[in-house]
């Protein structure tokens, strides 16, 4: 029997026309494509309410996906091994002296920071959740989480990874948030390229090099900078690795990605606020600063104010800040908060500098700290439940 | 035979076959299925596969309707523009269900030329609309290497639902 378009057979029935059908369809869809356009939040509150249906679904089935295809991915690398593996030990020798170097090098800038009276960064806590969705369309490059607002995920945190920044939460639904990665063509993140300090905006391009632009006209790039955040707009913390300048051509500079997204499984987001929020924005009477209004300086000059800490007061302050944990999360295994940073005492009384090759070494500055915890991308965290520091 | 006095539940519930088939190619998008090559992500357009089959072989069990709204949960699932995935899938729809009846008279291979015909106005209008949606040209490369995707599994998802449709029963 010739089959008939199901409209056909609905027609058959309620007298509807095939072809009305379609065209009714068509109009919808084009209805949803305008209206989508942008932040709708009806579109926003649907996601939201599907995410949280699907979220359970995900967590179950995505992790052996993921398993099963980083197997496979992991069959191509194999006869690589043996030259990869030479490679590595050459490379660990290296970096075991840059790492007697560096943390000679980190207490030197603690103590210089304390004399300078330069503010001490606030710890940055953090929370590790896992990856249990993929990008699935051509043009989107998200990941889902399985932490959300129960967990204190909410929208504009930073997500980093084991080697870098990953990108920020733009939607929270319940036990389950979305990421827009730094590839996407919606992401623009503040950063800085070192060590000439170049500012720009790293533009996601939906491939695996994201370019930086609004860069100074006169800036000399070269390709093998570090690409870091800048810290500029408060969303992200500052000096989150995010890659390397793979090309530059004109006025486009590729960046390539400190993360490899395709094998990214854990996450962790950070709660950052920047201190420029704390900052109320004002045009009347005098300056207000976390909620209470100051007194006008008594002289506008550069001299330090009378109240300024000084440098004991800054070596007192650190070493009282000691690393604040919370418990871990009820939710899961998966998910826990920790300490990303604690700013090592700025003083040798405090915090002895660390032998090189001793172990465990002082936490580095945070969130380069954050991102460099986990040595494996692949690897499970072993903190789950327990303190970062 | 359409309507009839004698209803038949599972004949009534061979229609949800196709949309159930459908909807779980959709929830498999989202999983971690995309390998990354050069820079671009490797994945294909199950769900267009899947309509694509279901149209061309059993069109009598898919309404528009259904296509539609399985657009619309593609797209609040994989955080795409809404309206993308639903054109797109709609316009496979509209040209299988005018063109299945050529395609099927062409020898051997016939089918999968309709597919790539298939492929190429819905990459162009992926393309177009979520152009549209982003205010700006994006980069084609994407869709090509889905549709590229969608090709290579098209004869395994063939195989997969040729029995799913022998399952439906004869034609209504």
């Amino acid at each position: 029997m010739r089959q008939r378009p199901a409209g056909r057979v609905l027609q058959q029935v309620s007298g509807i026309s095939f072809r009305a059908v379609l065209i009714v369809s068509f109009v919808v869809a084009l209805g949803l494509l305008f209206f989508g356009r942008g932040n709708n939040p009806i579109f926003n509150g649907m996601r939201g309410l599907v995410d949280g249906m699907t979220a359970g679904f995900y967590s179950f089935v995505g992790p052996p996906v993921a398993t099963g295809r980083q197997f496979v991915g992991n069959a191509f690398r194999v006869f690589e091994v043996y030259r990869e593996n030479d490679k590595l030990r050459a490379e660990n020798a290296e970096l075991k002296a840059w790492q007697a170097r560096a943390l000679s090098l980190q207490q030197k800038v603690a103590r210089y920071e304390a004399l300078l009276e330069l503010p001490l960064e606030p710890d940055i806590q953090y929370r590790t959740g896992r990856v249990v969705e993929d990008p699935g369309g051509p043009f989107v490059r998200t990941f889902r989480i399985n932490l959300g607002t129960a967990e204190g995920a909410i929208e504009g945190q930073a997500v980093i990874g084991a080697t870098g920044l990953v990108g920020r939460i733009v939607a929270a639904g319940k036990h389950a948030s979305r990421v827009l990665l730094i590839t996407d063509l919606n992401s623009r993140v503040p950063v800085m390229i070192e060590p000439q300090g170049i500012r720009g905006m790293l533009t996601g391009q939906n491939d695996g090099a994201p370019t930086i632009t609004y860069i100074a006209r006169d800036a000399h790039i070269t390709p093998g900078s570090i690409v870091v955040t800048s810290g500029s707009g408060g969303i992200f913390p500052p000096n989150i690795p995010v890659g390397t300048v793979n090309s530059v051509n004109g006025d486009v500079v590729a960046v390539k990605t400190a993360t490899l997204f395709d094998r990214v499984m854990y996450v962790r987001v950070l709660e950052y606020t920047s201190p420029v929020a704390d900052v109320p924005y004002t045009t009347k009477g005098p300056p207000v600063l976390n909620g209470h209004p100051q007194e006008p300086p008594a002289s506008a000059s550069l001299a330090p104010a009378a109240s300024a800490p000084t440098p004991a007061k800054s070596l007192e302050r650190a070493a009282a800040k000691a690393p604040a944990t919370r418990p871990a999360l009820a939710s899961g295994d998966s998910a826990a908060t920790h300490t990303a940073s604690a700013k090592p005492l700025p003083s040798t009384e405090a915090s002895p500098a660390p032998k090189p090759g001793a172990s465990p070494p002082p936490k580095p500055d945070a969130p380069a700290n954050a991102a460099a915890d986990v040595s494996d991308p692949d690897e499970e965290p072993d903190n789950a439940g327990g303190s970062g520091n | 035979m359409y309507g009839g006095t004698n209803f038949n539940p599972w004949r009534a519930a061979t229609f949800l076959v196709p949309s159930l088939s459908i909807f779980i190619t959709v929830l498999m998008m989202p999983l971690p299925i995309a390998f990354k090559f050069a820079g671009y992500w490797l994945v294909p357009s199950l769900p267009l596969v899947a309509i694509f089959l279901w149209t061309m072989y059993r069109p009598d069990l898919l309404p528009a309707l259904a296509v539609l709204v399985l657009g619309m949960i593609m797209d609040l699932l994989i955080d795409g523009p809404m309206g993308v995935s639903s054109l797109s899938f709609l316009t496979a729809y509209a040209i299988v269900v005018s063109q299945r009846l050529y395609w099927l008279t062409l020898p051997r291979g016939g089918v999968l030329v309709g597919f790539i015909t298939v492929l190429f106005a819905c990459g162009t209008v992926v393309w177009l609309a979520t152009s549209f949606a982003y205010g700006r040209f994006v980069s084609p490369v994407p869709v090509l290497l889905e549709g590229l995707m969608s090709v290579l599994v098209f004869p395994l998802m063939r195989e997969v639902f040729g029995p799913l449709q022998r399952l439906a029963g004869p034609a209504l």
